[in-house]
């Protein structure tokens, strides 16, 4: 097992590892490579979670304790991987590698801090993926949040600094109730570490308040999460705040540090207390929600990121329905529909910053017809949306019905296909933004559009290429599920 | 030892009163760090020595100071042009409430229990430094993008 | 003591939500962390696990210092761009 001590060494060490780099080398040299060393970080950490994972799941156990380098000799270990973590940090790997791609061309000032701050939110996400404590997990989380809200408002133009303080406000509500949460569970537990916690808290002498307290700390706690996650009725930061970042940061935020912080987060509530009935009727209903919420929402906008972003309020609601299902089928089926998420929001923003880069504007009204100028652009954004409204035989076709199957297997058969009908909507606004944005006729404005060129060019093609594999691959992963029993 | 208690959170109470409705900035972070200082008390009646003491020292000192420089920077005390509506009423809904909650605890029983067994005869330095290194990293870490932070905004930027 | 905790919570989350200058928004954001760090007190205190207790409140001591700085770099570099700090000024972004 050395070689995964080796590696999961890395997902900590490398993010410092950069930024140690970038703030030593001063930073005229650094100009050109500090953004390509994120990219090398960000594919590092991709091969490196994917071979953890092989080798995790070849050896047939299910989970590895580990510690910094200095403290394994002491023979304490408080970091911990598993295979849900490993493929965590996989998809964190992707995002931010398609960021950097996107990055290598849309930001130009500041480049130091972006690297500063982008290996930061690497190092909150990965930090929250391997810890074992429920209150490590808020700090970790918390160091994600300020990483990303410095990057919202990095080019300090006025909508940036709105965003962000939009985001911080919501955020710090968010905080305060996780925090309150947590310590009404420590009144009872005595401790906050994954080992300790377990649904036994819950039970317990009826009238005994330290357990009714221990209900309040569950409400207060998903509550928390849900306003991370962005979910209805707590979604408002978030299109304010995906729009007005600059959209390699944006990417970061839709594809991975909402999911990780939010919905990890849920993740691991769930797992921490399966069978409570009533954080499962929750989910449930916070689902359905956002997902209708969302969609309706995205059918409004006028501006490219924020149909991408109220879509992502929307898909949340799915995830969040695969979580309510409590089931092993549940949870793999909520982080498949992760992973092409990420792919067709990451393909979806990264066409966002090709349309701002070329015509210098997101507005609805104004692009038309680009299909002719743009074929790269207008394809992948294709693909991404029907990958979204869950059309075959691409990715988000085949977890969506996933989850569906997960539902349908739990038992919640009503929720089940109130979920399929609800995906006609995703399928209205996508087909409204591809038609004004893309095809139609040609305005005047736009004859001397270039197809764009570069980073942005690469990361759209390998997230178009990922999205259809995926979705041709993944039969392949339906065989394997039913070999397990589990479909 | 409770009357030491509930002198604390009164005044905890009081202050935190007094800052959120006070009209002045410097009026509402000096009442701040008063509920720092009251916090920090309660916690050493408590016996978290090692917690008062940061408490203390960082929070009615570090932040003060960067609310106040926060303040300076911009200004603050100009009166914004129409005047915060008061929510008087706030804190009386509060102690309604507070009290209401009060009532109802004595007359349910709801007790927390006294203080539990003294369970570790570890202090505090051997567990944060030994098993809480998670944290440790994670603050260093927030500390670095607390930095950065101050670098992107504090910078006056040359170009705009 | 739970009780007058649970006030002090309530009233930094309302100030938080309600009021209209940004710094007194970290005013109330800060009372409120006061009010846990005093509940997590309290848990260690009836616990017996007071060290572990103590770890926590310091913690979030770092961490919210380091926010706090954070939200007062946003609300000045707003004030420099706006002129004040009402936060209703911050209407741009519609939708």
């Amino acid at each position: 097992m050395t070689a995964l001590r080796v590696i999961t060494q890395l997902f900590l060490a490398l993010p410092l590892l950069a930024i140690v780099v970038n703030n030593l080398i001063p930073r005229e040299t650094m100009r050109h490579a500090t953004i390509g060393m994120c990219a090398g970080v960000a594919g590092v950490q991709m091969l490196a979670a994917f071979a953890g994972f092989a080798m995790l799941a070849a050896s047939g156990k299910s989970s590895f304790n580990f510690a910094l380098a200095w403290d394994i000799a002491k023979g304490l270990n408080y970091f911990h991987v598993d295979l849900v973590t490993l493929f965590l940090l996989a998809c964190v790997g992707m995002v931010t590698l398609a960021s950097t791609l996107n990055a290598l061309t849309t930001i130009d000032d500041h480049r130091s801090s972006f690297t500063n701050l982008l290996m930061v939110m690497m190092l909150g996400m990965n930090g929250m993926l391997i810890v074992q404590d429920l209150f490590s997990l808020y700090v970790f989380m918390e160091v994600a949040g300020l990483a990303s809200f410095v990057m919202i408002g990095m080019y300090k133009s006025t909508r940036d600094l709105e965003g962000a303080f939009k985001y911080m406000t919501l955020s710090a509500l968010a905080t305060i109730f996780i925090l309150t949460g947590l310590s009404l569970l420590f009144i009872k537990a005595g401790s906050l570490s994954f080992s300790m916690l377990d649904p036994a808290l819950f039970s317990g002498t009826p009238g005994d308040p330290k357990t009714l307290l221990c209900w309040v700390a569950l409400v207060l706690l998903a509550s928390g999460y849900a306003i991370k996650s962005g979910v209805a009725p707590f979604h408002s930061w978030l299109p304010d705040a995906y729009e007005s970042a600059d959209t390699a940061v944006s990417i970061m935020l839709s594809g991975i540090v909402t999911k990780i912080a939010g919905v990890y987060s849920l993740i691991v509530l769930v797992r921490l207390f399966p069978g409570n009935a009533a954080l499962k009727t929750a989910l449930l209903v916070l689902g359905l929600f956002t997902i209708v919420v969302g969609a309706l929402l995205a059918l409004q906008q006028r501006n490219f990121k924020r149909v991408a972003a109220y879509s992502s309020v929307s898909q949340m609601g799915y995830l969040l329905l695969g979580l309510a299902a409590d089931t092993r089928l549940g949870l793999i089926a909520a982080l498949l529909y992760l992973l092409t998420h990420s792919l067709a929001k990451s393909a979806i923003f990264t066409n966002a910053a090709a349309l701002e880069q070329r015509l210098g504007t997101l507005d609805l009204d104004e692009m038309g017809g680009l299909q002719a100028k743009m074929p790269v652009t207008a394809f992948s954004s294709v693909c991404a949306f029907l990958s979204i409204a869950g059309v075959p035989p691409l990715a988000g076709f085949w977890s969506k019905l996933l989850i569906l199957i997960a539902l349908w297997s739990a038992g919640l058969k009503g929720i089940a296909a109130a979920a399929l009908l609800l995906s006609i909507l995703s399928g209205a606004y996508f087909l409204r933004v591809q038609k004004k944005a893309f095809f139609g006729k040609l305005k005047e404005r736009w004859n001397d559009v270039r197809e764009i060129t570069g980073g942005i060019k690469v990361a759209e093609i390998l997230l178009t290429i990922g999205t259809i594999g995926v979705g041709l691959g993944f039969p392949l992963v339906l065989i394997y599920l039913a070999q397990a029993g589990l479909i | 030892m409770n009357v030491a208690i509930y002198i604390c959170l009164g005044a905890m109470l009081a202050f935190g009163f007094l800052s959120v409705l006070s009209r002045n900035l410097i009026n509402a972070a000096i009442s701040l760090a008063a509920v720092s200082a009251a916090c920090g008390v309660l916690m050493y009646v408590l016996g978290a020595h090692t917690a008062a003491i940061f408490e203390v020292s960082v929070c009615s000192g570090l932040v003060t100071v960067i609310f106040i420089s926060a303040v300076s920077l911009s200004n603050g005390d100009k009166q914004s042009s129409a005047p915060e509506k008061r929510a008087h009423l706030l804190p009386i809904i509060l102690i309604a409430i507070g009290g209401a909650l009060m009532i109802a605890a004595v007359l349910t029983g709801f007790t927390l229990g006294s203080h539990g067994p003294v369970g570790s005869a570890a202090s505090f330095d051997n567990v944060f430094w030994e098993t809480r290194q998670a944290d440790i990293f994670g603050q260093m870490i927030a500390i670095l993008a607390g930095a950065s932070a101050i670098v992107v905004f504090f910078k006056e930027s040359e170009k705009k | 003591m739970l009780i007058a905790g649970l006030v002090l919570i309530l009233t930094g989350c309302f100030e938080l939500i309600r009021t209209r200058h940004m710094l007194k928004i970290i005013i109330g954001l800060e009372l409120a962390i006061k009010a846990v760090s005093m509940f997590i007190t309290l848990g260690g205190w009836l616990n017996g696990n007071m060290p572990v207790a103590e770890s926590f409140v310091v913690t979030i001591i770092v961490l919210e210092v380091v926010v706090a700085t954070v939200l007062s770099g946003i609300a000045i570099s707003i004030y420099h761009k706006h002129g004040n700090m009402d936060i209703r000024s911050l209407r741009n972004l519609k939708g």
